[in-house]
This record gives structure tokens, C-alpha cells and sequence, in this order.
């Protein structure tokens, strides 16, 4: 690879990000331009924001080298995040979110949840689960990205990571959400043309697509004993039921993932930020294709690129010179060694894209939690200074993502972004969906639904959940004991099996317990929603 | 054996994946112009 063309490739495009932030940065002034982009966003910016942002280099690199390793039952995540990642959070959830964000005048999520239900508590208790959760996601996202251009660049992973979270941080700052979107577009089209482009080439240099699948059903035998052992039997077949290996994808991946991603802040303050219900139909559409040929072409290139390294030197994705057993490395080298090499200056900046379009909500999601969410709350002045206290709280939760990368154990990455997504479909989906729909909830019922699903989550995920209580060691400190129950299945079983369901029952009960809420403050929530719905809608 | 995947779950995920894009696009496509008039986002 010539470093003099990626040189003017890299540079092409970070003046091409640098235009678009400030163009962003031109048109932003309010605090409502700054934390929902003036809500009048294009819907192919916002369907491909939202992909983009929903699609981090940790989902390519990651999970692509996950399914190089497990093969291709992964391919029901990506199912999972376009039927329920787009189709049914654009109707069901975006279009009401969309309606009440601005009945009620929110700027961020965790302030959707609190003026709906008229609780302050709501607000600064949401914020700070963002504020201290998000570190976690955002800094695999750092260390997917970093890892790449480690590998690809020979760059010093320290040095990677610092040149990602200054420039990221640079235009989040100044361009507050539109900033982040008018780049995330660029980024996510980016994306589009090298993952489109890698799908169709890897099934052509595989002979078709027929072809391909029945040579990688063939190497059946040469399925790694790792995923032998947790119950996995090739690369096309699903994996024995209820083995360690089943319970985990069906657990962690497809569910956490899958419906977690209903209760993203970062993505669902996304649906405030367009005129009318019109954008969100087209962004369906657009939102569709853009997460099937993403993470779809992740997944089904890690399966076959077992087909490739076979044919080429005998052996398996995972012991391929270069992997070493190193899952997060299958993608990567497979891009080295297979690919035309310009295409892999492409992939490298669509990597990077990737990265930067998911830090870069992560980063403002985080700014907006600490400045707007938990300090203007609690110190109780709205709107004052909330594009500078904003931008502080960007900084502060920049800093914090990048400590945490530096310090995070190296094989992290498929399981930080599932745990992240965890805790927040624990603490928000009952308290969201009931939002939406369920005008009997109150704000006791609420505040018992989010309280009682983080703590069952952080419960589960310390104490019993294996992967995660093995990794943070807490339960082996306190008790002696990796986690409390050693017995098969609930060692493998994702915290938000078990939360999501308490968190709804708490919700549901304690707000029956209660007082219904001010019909007032209902209607005006639910102005021009469901049998009030009329086409004047309404000043 | 369907597409080279003969397991019928993997199958059906691979499937999924093609349908749920389709549904995507024909929703988009039959709404492109519908949901314009509810008046709800207006100058303050």
C-alpha cells in the first residue's frame, strides 16, 4: 500500500468533513438547531444518519469477524435490525416520538421521557445512565477503528486513538447535531459504495453466490473446535439448541441488539428532528437498504472469506496468517489479502466513517446528557447556556471515552456495543413504548420502570450474566466466585431477557397503583396522535 | 439444498434479510408523498 495515495485520499475526505461541519457550524445558533437540528432535517440525511450512527466500525469488524468464526446464523441480527432497527422504530416509535418531541418541546431524549411523564428526576437520572453508559460503547467504537488503522497503517494504536477522538470531537462541538448528521451523511454514503462494492466482489471472486455458500457448507469439517466446543456445527448450520453458542446469539445478539436498538437515545432523538411524518416514510425506504447492505455484507463476507483463505492456503478464517485467533483481525486481513488495493484506501475510509459516524452521536449524545439533561436540571436554568454547557459536557465525555479505550481488555469489541445497547433497552423500552402509547402510565410507574430495569440489568450483568461479570470481576471480588450461579443456561442468557420484562411489570403496576396523570398535560403530550389525529394538527 | 445454505434456520435468516429490505422499500415507495399534511411542525 502507498502511503502518498491513502495520504490524499485521508485528505480529500477530512476536508470534505471539515466542509460539511462548517457548514453545520453556519446554520447553528439555538439550542434547538444545536441539539435537534433545527427539525427540518432531509430525510435521506436523517435515514442515513441514522444507519450510520446505528452501524459503527465495531459491527463491521466485530461481528464480521464473529460470523467469520460462527458463520452465518448472525445474518438474523441483521433481519433484526432492519425489521425492528428501522421498519418498525420508524412507524410505530419514530413517528410519535416525532409528534410528542415537539408537543412538548424536547431537545433530547432523556427530556422526551421527563416532560412526558412531568418528572425532573426522570431527566437527570436518564442522563446520567447516558452519561456514565455511553463511555463504554463509544470507547469500543474507538478501539474498533483504532485497531484498523493499526493494522492497515502500521499506526500506533495510541496514536490512532487520539487522532479519531480530536477530529470527531472538533465538529461535534462546533456543529452540534446538524454537524454531526450533514457528516454522518457523507460518511454513511461513503459506506454504502465500498460495502456494496465488497459484497459483490467477494461473491464474484467466490464463483456466484450458490457457488460460494456450498463451498463454505463443505468446510463443515474444518469448523473451528472453539465454536465446536460451545456448539456450533458449520459455518451455514445453526447452531444446537440451547448450547452455550445458541444461547448467546439468541440472547445477547439478536435480542439485545436486535430490540435494543429501540431504546437508543442517540438514535431515537433522531426522530425529532424531521418536519413530518412525509421523512420518515422515505427514510424508511432509505434506512432499509443502507442497514441490509452494511452489516449484511459484514457477515456474509466474515462467513465466506473461510472459502477464500481455505482455497488460498488451507486453512480456516481464524488461523489465517495475519487472525492468529484474533476474530476482530479476520476482516481486515481478508480486505489485505483479497481485495484490489485501491479498494483498500476505500475500505479504510470507510471504516473510518464508520467510526467517526457513530462516535460522533455518541460524543453529542453524551455532551447533551451531562450539559442539558443533568446540570441544567439539577441547577434548575433551562436554556441559558445550554450550547456552551453542551459543548463542555462533549469534552468531558470525550475525555472519559478515551481513558476507558486505553484501559478496556483487548478482545471487548462484539461484547461492549451489546451491553451498552443492554442496559439501555432495560432502563428505557417499557418506559418508552408506554410513553408512546399507554397514557394511563404515570410518573411514579415510570421512574419505577427505569430505576428497577438498570438495576436488574447491572444486577445481571455483574453477578450472573458469565462473559461480562467474568471480564469486570466484581462478583469474583465480593464473593469468591466468577458469578452466582455457575449452572447452565442462566450463565448465558443476556441481562435483557430477564430486565426488559421486570422493568415492564414496574412500570405497568406501580402506574396502576398511582394516580393517573393531569389530563392536560396528556393531551397536550398526545395532541394530534391517534383519535386526536386530524389533518390541521395544530399551533 | 436453496442457495448453497442447507440449514433451513440460516436459510430463512439469509431470506429475512432480502424480504425485510423489500418491505422497506415498497413501504417507502406506496408513502413517498403521504403523511405531509398533518401541519405539525410550523413556525413558532
Amino acid at each position: 500500500m502507498d502511503f502518498t495515495i491513502l495520504a490524499i485520499v485521508f485528505s480529500i475526505y477530512f476536508i470534505a468533513v471539515g466542509y460539511v461541519g462548517y457548514l453545520a457550524w453556519k446554520r447553528t445558533k439555538s439550542s434547538e438547531e444545536f441539539m435537534v437540528a433545527g427539525r427540518k432535517t432531509n430525510p435521506y440525511i436523517m435515514a442515513i444518519s441514522y444507519g450510520a450512527t446505528f452501524i459503527s466500525t465495531a459491527a463491521i469488524v466485530g461481528f464480521g469477524g464473529v460470523a467469520g468464526q460462527f458463520g452465518l446464523s448472525l445474518l438474523w441480527l441483521v433481519f433484526l435490525n432492519i425489521f425492528v432497527g428501522i421498519f418498525i422504530a420508524f412507524i410505530f416509535f419514530g413517528k410519535r416520538t416525532r409528534k410528542m418531541g415537539h408537543n412538548l418541546k424536547s431537545l433530547t431524549f432523556p427530556e422526551f421521557l421527563s416532560q412526558r411523564f412531568n418528572s425532573k428526576f426522570i431527566q437527570y437520572f436518564s442522563g446520567g445512565i447516558i452519561f456514565f453508559g455511553m463511555p463504554i460503547y463509544a470507547s469500543v467504537v474507538l478501539i474498533g477503528a483504532a485497531r484498523f488503522m493499526e493494522t492497515s497503517l502500521s499506526l500506533n494504536f495510541h496514536v490512532a486513538l487520539i487522532i479519531l477522538a480530536i477530529i470527531v470531537s472538533a465538529y461535534v462541538i462546533f456543529g452540534g447535531l446538524r454537524g454531526v448528521m450533514y457528516t454522518d451523511a457523507l460518511q454513511g454514503s461513503i459506506m454504502l459504495a465500498g460495502m456494496a462494492f465488497l459484497l459483490i466482489f467477494t461473491y464474484w471472486i467466490l464463483g456466484g453466490v450458490t457457488e460460494a455458500h456450498t463451498a463454505l457448507t463443505n468446510l463443515a469439517p474444518h469448523f473451528p473446535a472453539s465454536a465446536q466446543a460451545l456448539g456450533g456445527a458449520g459455518w451455514t448450520t445453526f447452531p444446537d439448541l440451547g448450547s452455550p453458542f445458541w444461547w448467546s446469539l439468541v440472547s445477547t445478539i439478536i435480542i439485545g441488539v436486535g430490540i435494543g436498538v429501540l431504546a437508543q437515545p442517540q438514535l431515537a432523538v433522531r426522530f425529532m428532528t424531521v418536519k413530518s411524518d412525509k421523512e420518515l416514510n422515505r427514510a424508511v425506504l432509505i434506512g432499509g437498504i443502507f442497514i441490509a447492505l452494511i452489516p449484511g455484507t459484514a457477515y456474509i463476507v466474515g462467513s465466506l472469506s473461510n472459502v477464500y483463505f481455505f482455497d488460498k492456503i488451507g486453512q480456516i478464517s481464524l488461523n489465517a496468517p495475519g487472525v492468529l485467533e484474533n476474530v476482530d483481525k479476520i476482516i481486515p486481513t481478508f480486505i489485505n489479502s483479497a481485495l484490489p488495493e485501491w479498494f483498500i484506501y476505500i475500505f479504510l475510509l470507510t471504516l473510518l466513517a464508520a467510526a467517526m459516524s457513530t462516535l460522533s452521536s455518541q460524543f453529542h449524545a453524551q455532551g447533551t446528557s451531562l450539559g442539558r439533561d443533568i446540570y441544567e436540571t439539577l441547577k434548575k436554568k433551562k436554556n441559558a447556556e445550554s450550547v456552551s454547557l453542551t459543548r463542555v459536557g462533549i469534552l468531558v465525555g470525550v475525555a472519559f471515552s478515551f481513558v476507558l479505550s486505553l484501559i478496556l481488555p483487548g478482545s471487548v469489541v462484539a461484547q461492549g456495543t451489546a451491553l451498552f445497547y443492554g442496559i439501555c433497552a432495560a432502563a428505557f423500552l417499557s418506559v418508552y413504548i408506554c410513553a408512546l402509547y399507554w397514557k394511563r402510565a404515570t410518573r411514579e410507574g415510570a421512574i419505577a420502570g427505569i430505576v428497577s430495569g438498570l438495576g436488574v440489568s447491572l444486577f445481571w450483568l455483574i453477578f450472573i450474566f458469565g462473559k461480562t461479570a467474568k471480564g469486570l470481576g466484581i462478583c469474583q471480588f465480593l464473593t469468591g466466585q466468577p458469578m452466582l450461579i455457575q449452572t447452565m443456561p442462566f450463565s448465558s442468557i443476556d441481562a435483557i431477557i430477564i430486565a426488559v420484562p421486570i422493568s415492564f411489570i414496574f412500570t405497568i403496576v406501580v402506574s396502576l397503583l398511582t394516580k393517573p396523570m393531569n389530563k392536560e398535560d396528556i393531551d397536550k403530550a398526545y395532541k394530534g396522535i391517534g383519535s386526536n389525529e386530524s389533518k390541521t394538527g395544530g399551533k | 439444498m436453496i442457495l448453497g445454505i442447507p440449514d433451513p434456520w440460516v436459510l430463512s435468516g439469509y431470506l429475512l434479510v432480502i424480504l425485510s429490505t423489500l418491505l422497506c422499500v415498497i413501504y417507502g415507495i406506496i408513502n413517498w408523498n403521504k403523511g405531509d399534511d398533518d401541519g405539525f411542525i410550523d413556525e413558532e
